[in-house]
């Protein structure tokens, strides 16, 4: 392995420099607006050695070996100069200039190299100089948390939860409010089911920063309400980067675990790909009908495999290594950067005290609820991510820069449940037992070319472009389902059976999903100068297409004969003994054994596509001394069409244009201070699975969910007000308070008029969401003995209110309120964290706490209360430690509050449970070689 | 409404055959009868006459408005598909079907594969749909209209229930539906018969439902009144209600696959909530029920979900449980409206009937309160259907024990062997005190059960050839 790591030392560090030299870069910005400065001067004192900085502000100076002092000067800024920079031979020093105005009898500033040290100034800068509400987090703070891929370093910033480690939700509004873009461009979502991107396939050591965009401007594609996430992937390392990190992780629920559910998949699974194990054997069209072609029918019956049961099978430690590399160098005596780096992880969860329940209200007086369904769950699941990117940027020359970007990441899950107990409706005495083995196998590759052009000559314009191609998959491969009724007080051949009106006959699907999705931006800016103050005029276009194909079908296993061949063995049962005429039971050509039947339903399968043409034109300029303004218009044409293959279901249709006017004040009440107020307007469009008339389930016996062609798209207009003080660079003061009234949003609804539990999506008539949210972050270096120590807390509420679908609010008894809470909207989010980090040791640490209020998860039909999501706190714990220039080790704790995932029904003051489980505590131990 | 007139295309089909000895799909779906299919216009006010075999490809509707008339003889087979793909026949709410055969002419409703010869084994289930109508009669379920098990939600024509109970949908008069009752997806099957909000100017009489694979004959509200029919060898129950039904029955009869099927009668209030009103209180005169024998484990009739209902002067024969009656508990010993209120309210009945090989034979046996296990009164752990100690505690603080009270005895119930199997209904030994017949619809006769001396369903049905 050493061998690998020094040869790509040498290719990588090709350093095209004179002997005995080094080289300083960095980046120069205005302290109070955080612009890039364009042509500032750089030189060391007492030499003839200097540079100018480029469009982007950045400069890249080579100098002789030994301590220098630099000189930073721009006219009308006070003059910098940093003192003791040390420059080593083929090494790389960075020094970035935060650049004041100069004021009469300050004209010079002197620091210390050492002193820069600073972590988060950038991306608070931004934060400070954004048109719009932004909240972020930097790589810095990424690894300093020990967050491994984006998701979970989401979570941090202000009003942000992410649902099951994967959705964002910004201010508790659900993923249908939220977007994500990787470098400007959208990217689709692999799971079809959601409206936005799996955050936890971005490993975080690519990851420049990531920044939240709270309120629209008009350069933004308008579909977001919560909240954009912006994912900055790294461009010009300043220099040689390379990292190669591992780590161990154990949770003693889920890992070394004997009794781990699991069952035989392929022998690629560990890569997150199927080898084909899973294919379907047949084709399905072949498929007889019974009692036609009785030999065919067997046959291929038989070729199934006999798979339909999970196992026990001891789990392996989760584990995960990355490696990334970046550097810049001159191509052809232009500057070219990249970073590429590939991932892999393989994690395993498992939980055995899962409960899954249903009650019931029998009558609307009645004091406590009727038990429906209890189940016992036991889930056991393991997940592959492989992901791997190259970032290359090129600099043309010091206006024109161009890049490209190119996305593979793979994932695969292999999960496991068995479901056991009993239901109301059931024999009294009979257990009902289910299995669900399902494979989701996701692959996402994205090519993304974009350029940034700076034409001084015509009035400094400039022009960013910027065309993405990604292609996504998602297939999920022989998903079996397979229940039995099992009778402990009977005896013998009774105990177990397989009644087919009692419950889904076993059943394999195969479902695949193509999407490609196109997007092409470009934006013009045209700097100018208002009352002697920068400005600027920004207009662009922007088309995104997707286009999806959606395949499912089902294989359904019949029998003629009495279940009671079924011995509680599920691959006895499935041999080919039991199979057509091969049964016992079948004699002079009656009860026949098991056979499969097609039992696809077409209206599962659909095509989709959907463009979105934008464009816009915005202002940015003060209107006076401390106000600025920041207004416009963007156009949106949406065409959705959703097509079913079942040509009889309704086509899922959408025709929209939409005007979307953003106003954005910000106030400078001081040079650290700011008020911001803002009006925008904003829409939410329904996914394409939304859209389709397809049904699913979880497992046998859950509800169904089905897509409603018939929706339309939301409206929002967004009210947003926010005080924020940058005390010092790196801490944060802010307090926000926001209102969004919703046309038809669109929420989940329980379908009254259907016999077995059904949800589907309505666009409902109104909706309400309120709240405020506030964040600090805060050094403790003025208390003494604390200068190590930093906290940080944000807090947001929320409150919400959704007008229910009339059909559903008639069902719902007398006196029932005509509104609730928005699905899945949290009443408050908090976040903590206290942090150490001693740099002259080494050392860090940090402890997080996350507290997330209780958010409707299901919608009951009639009278029975609805369920609620209970409040969760998990509490992590990491603490670094470095050995030496390159080396650091890592511990984890994460979960350590380990609580139950709890989802009750709260009725007369009782509390019954719907859903529970929990996932345990994960500890982690991890190791690194980092050149920075 | 398309209707294609296949033949020429089968001559076509069958010499292409001769060419090529394929084994595609086409070959068991290769039709020989008059193909019907429904594109959204239903069948029209249409004919089918007699001597004419109807083939039903995918979910054919009567449409509001329109009346099929189907004479006697006619052969309707539907084609096989599960899904949305499967095939049936539905009179929509304000349709009207006059489906009416003879004892020598039935009507017949049976799968695509059956040639009538014994292509199709006798217990072969779940190869076609089945035959529903749904009318105008209301429902005890909000919002007062339901979409019919088993047809997707977002059809219009699938949806039933109103507030008309003397509705008329049509008469249907013998028809024998065999081997119905495919898979609809989600836990779905189609019943033999479904009755969804029909009203009680329907006439349904003379009907066999045989080797479907979910319920004979299922009700969902309404009063539709029901006499002379044959419910055999089904992979569910034989006859079932909710939502509230109040219609009529007399000579019902349910014979049961002894490997095969669950209770012969399951009867539900309300679905939610469980108390709405109309409270379901049928009345059903002279039914004989066969079971599957003791060995099956399975039950005669359950009364839950505030069931209410009067079974009278009837037959039930050889199964492991008799009837049980569902007793829901609540805090402080408060009586809450359930299937056992509903014995105490004078809605539900069970009277001079006969029973013989069901259960152990005796009183207590024969008839059982069932109790979930959580309620607050009974003992927790497991499920409840005898008189266990908590359900002592908490009848005793109610003025009515059941168990003391003896219901079985004093609604002049007996056991006795009538003298009846499931090769030969008529019953030797079924005479006795007799209820009255509560209205004029019902004939007044001097026996239990559902046959008197000769046998009604021989001949035209499957079951009695």
């Amino acid at each position: 392995m050493k061998k690998i790591f020094i040869l790509i030392h040498a290719i990588l560090f090709s350093s095209l420099l004179f002997a005995g030299e080094g080289i300083i870069r960095g980046k120069v910005i205005d302290k109070a607006t955080g612009e890039e400065l364009i042509g500032a001067t750089i030189y060391l004192e007492g030499t003839t050695i200097g540079t100018t900085t480029d469009f982007d502000g950045n400069f890249s100076l080579p100098a002789p070996e030994g301590k220098h002092t630099i000189i930073c000067s721009f006219i009308s800024y006070e003059t910098i100069k940093i003192t003791d920079i040390e420059v080593k031979p083929d090494e790389v020093s960075v020094l970035n200039f935060q650049m004041g105005t100069a004021s009469l009898g300050l004209e010079e500033v002197t620091v210390q190299a050492k002193e820069i040290r600073r972590t988060e100034n950038a991306l608070l800068v931004m934060q400070k100089k954004s048109a719009t509400v932004v909240d972020g987090i930097s790589a810095q703070q990424m690894s300093r948390m020990g967050d491994s891929d984006a998701a979970s370093s989401l979570k941090r910033v202000t009003g942000v939860s992410v649902e099951g480690g994967k959705y964002v939700y910004v201010r508790g509004l659900s993923d249908r409010y939220s977007k994500t873009l990787l470098n400007g461009a959208q990217i689709p979502g692999l799971d079809p089911n959601k409206n936005t991107v799996q955050m936890d396939l971005f490993p975080s050591n690519l990851i420049e920063n990531m920044v939240v965009y709270k309120t629209f401007s008009p350069d933004l594609p308008g579909d977001f309400t919560g909240g954009l996430v912006n994912i900055v992937t790294k461009d010009f390392p300043e220099r040689y980067t390379f990292q190669f990190s591992t780590s161990v992780g154990f949770n003693p629920q889920a890992n070394l675990n004997k009794d781990f559910l699991t069952y035989k998949g392929g022998k690629l699974d560990w890569l997150g790909v199927d080898d084909g194990t899973r294919d379907i054997p047949v084709n399905v069209e072949d498929i007889p009908y019974y009692p036609s072609q009785k030999d065919k029918l067997d046959d291929l019956t038989r070729s199934f495999n006999k798979t339909m049961e999970p196992e026990t099978k001891a789990s392996f430690l989760d584990h995960s290594h990355s490696i990334s590399v970046g550097n810049q160098f001159d191509f052809r005596g232009k500057p070219l950067g990249f970073v590429a780096g590939l991932t892999y992880s393989r994690g395993f969860n498992y939980y055995d005290d899962g409960q899954k329940n249903r009650e019931m209200l029998n009558s609307e007086n009645a004091t406590s609820l009727n038990n429906q369904q209890r189940f016992s769950d036991k889930l056991g699941e393991e997940e592959v991510l492989l992901g791997a990117m190259v970032n290359t940027s090129y600099k043309l020359s010091n206006n024109n820069k161009i890049g490209l970007t190119l996305v593979r990441n793979q994932s695969g899950a292999s999960r496991a449940r068995t479901l056991y107990g009993t239901r109301n409706s059931d024999e009294i005495g009979m257990y009902f037992e289910t299995r669900t083995l399902q494979y989701i196998q996701r692959a996402f590759s994205s090519a993304q070319l974009r350029g940034e052009h700076h034409f001084p000559s015509f009035h400094d314009l400039e022009i960013q472009w910027l065309s993405s191609f990604t292609l996504s998959q998602q297939d999920e491969p022989d998903l079996r389902f397979f229940s039995n009724s099992y009778y402990p007080s009977n005896e013998g051949a009774a105990q177990y059976q397989i009644e087919q009106s009692k419950y889904d006959l076993p059943t394999r699907y195969y479902r695949d999903m193509l999407e490609t999705n196109l997007d092409n931006k470009v934006d013009f800016t045209l700097p100018f100068d208002a009352f002697g103050a920068p400005s600027k005029f920004k207009f662009g276009a922007n088309y995104v297409y997707k286009y999806r194909q959606f395949n499912d079908k089902r294989i359904v296993y019949w029998f003629q004969f009495a279940g009671s061949t079924y011995d509680g063995s599920v691959s006895d049962f499935l041999s080919d003994e039991n199979i057509g005429q091969s049964a016992d039971a079948y004699i002079n050509d009656e009860r026949y054994g098991i056979y499969i039947q097609d039992g696809t339903d077409d209206k599962n399968s659909y095509t989709a596509n959907q463009s979105v043409l934008g464009s816009y034109a915005m202002i940015d300029m003060p209107v006076f001394e401390k106000l600025r303004v920041i207004t416009g218009l963007r156009f949106e044409a949406t065409n959705m069409l959703v097509e079913s293959k079942d040509t009889r279901k309704a086509k899922g249709e959408l025709n929209n244009q939409d005007l979307l006017p953003a106003i954005n004040l910000t106030y400078s009440l001081t040079d650290k201070m700011n008020v911001r107020a803002a009006y925008t307007k904003t829409l939410a469009r329904p996914s394409f699975r939304e859209k389709s008339p397809f049904a699913s389930f979880d497992f046998a016996g859950g509800e169904t969910w089905v897509g409603n062609p018939e929706l339309d798209r939301t409206l929002i207009d967004n009210y947003d007000l926010r005080w924020e003080y940058f005390m010092q660079p790196g801490e944060i003061l802010s307090i926000s308070a926001f209102y969004k009234s919703f046309f038809q949003p669109i929420e989940v609804v329980d379908n009254p008029i259907a016999v077995n539990p059904e949800i589907t999506w309505r666009n409902v008539d109104k909706a309400s969401v309120k709240g405020f949210e506030a964040e600090v972050r805060k050094d403790l270096d003025f208390i003494p003995y604390l200068e190590n120590f930093r906290i940080g807390a944000n807090y947001t509420w929320v409150k919400s209110e959704v007008s229910i679908d009339p059909q559903e609010l008639a069902s719902m008894g007398t006196g029932a309120d005509d509104t609730r809470v928005m699905m899945g909207q949290a009443p408050y989010i908090f976040n903590g964290y206290l942090g150490y980090s001693n740099d002259s040791i080494g050392l860090s640490a940090n402890l997080g706490y996350n507290l997330t209020g209780e958010k409707l998860a299901v919608v009951v039909k009639g009278v029975t209360p609805d369920i609620f999501e209970q409040p969760f706190a998990s509490l992590d714990f990491t603490l670094s430690k470095k050995f030496g220039k390159y080396i650091s080790v890592k511990f984890a704790a994460k979960n350590l509050m380990n609580e139950s995932r709890d989802e009750l029904y709260i009725y007369g003051g009782k509390s019954y449970t719907y859903k529970s489980y929990s996932t345990g505590r994960k500890f982690s131990l991890g190791f690194s070689y980092l050149i920075k | 409404m398309k209707k294609s007139y296949l033949k020429i295309t089968s001559v076509l089909l069958f010499a292409l055959a001769i060419g090529f000895v394929a084994c595609t799909k086409d070959d068991d779906k290769n039709p020989d009868g008059n193909v019907i299919t429904d594109d959204g216009s239903g069948t029209g006010n249409a004919t089918w006459k007699t001597g004419d075999t109807i083939v039903l490809d995918g979910l054919v509707f009567v449409n509001d408005g329109q009346e099929l008339t189907i004479e006697p003889g006619v052969v309707i087979k539907g084609m096989p598909g599960t899904g949305e793909n499967a095939s049936a026949l539905i009179v929509a709410r304000g349709g009207k079907i006059n489906a009416i055969g003879t004892a020598d002419q039935p009507i017949i409703m049976t799968a695509f594969a059956d040639d009538l010869n014994g292509s199709v084994a006798l217990t072969d289930r779940g190869l076609w749909g089945g035959l529903i109508v749904l009318g105008n009669a209301s429902l005890n379920s909000s919002p007062g209209e339901t979409a019919i098990e088993g047809i997707p939600t977002s059809e219009p024509r699938g949806i039933y229930g109103g507030n008309d109970d003397t509705d008329n949908s049509g008469t249907l008069k013998y028809i024998s539906i065999r081997h119905g009752g495919t898979d609809i997806g989600e836990g779905n099957e189609i019943n033999g018969l479904t009755l969804g909000g029909v009203g009680s100017g329907t006439v349904i009489e003379y009907i066999e439902v045989i080797a479907n694979k979910d319920d004979g004959v299922e009700f969902f509200g309404g009063q539709p009144r029901l006499k002379n029919i044959l419910v055999s060898y089904c992979g569910d129950d034989c006859f079932d209600y909710d939502e509230g039904f109040r219609g009529y029955g007399q000579f019902w009869c349910a014979i049961q696959d002894t490997e095969d099927g669950d209770r012969c009668g399951e009867h539900d209030g309300g679905t939610d909530p469980e108390t709405a009103q109309p409270y379901a209180t049928p009345t059903i005169m002279n039914a004989t029920y066969i079971g599957r024998g003791a060995a099956a484990g399975t039950r005669t009739i359950t009364f839950r979900d505030n069931a209410g209902g009067h079974y009278a002067n009837s037959i039930f024969l050889n199964q492991a449980k008799g009837i049980d009656f569902e007793l829901l508990a609540s805090d402080a010993f408060a009586r809450v409206q359930d299937s056992y209120q509903q014995i105490a309210d004078g809605n539900l009945t069970v009277k001079n009937n006969i029973f013989w090989n069901v259960a152990d034979g005796t009183a207590n046996g024969l008839f059982k309160l069932s109790a979930p296990k959580d309620s607050t009164y009974m003992d927790g752990t497991t499920e409840v259907e005898t008189y266990s100690t908590g359900m002592a505690a908490y009848l005793a603080v109610n003025e009515t024990d059941f168990y003391a009270n003896d219901y079985f005895t004093a609604w002049g119930n007996e056991v006795k062997d009538p003298g009846v199997s499931a090769n030969n209904p008529i019953p030797t030994n079924a005479s006795g005190t007799m209820a009255t017949t509560p209205d004029t619809w019902f004939d007044d006769v001097t026996y239990k059960g559902a046959f008197g001396t000769a046998n009604w369903a021989q001949g035209w049905t499957l079951t009695f050839k």
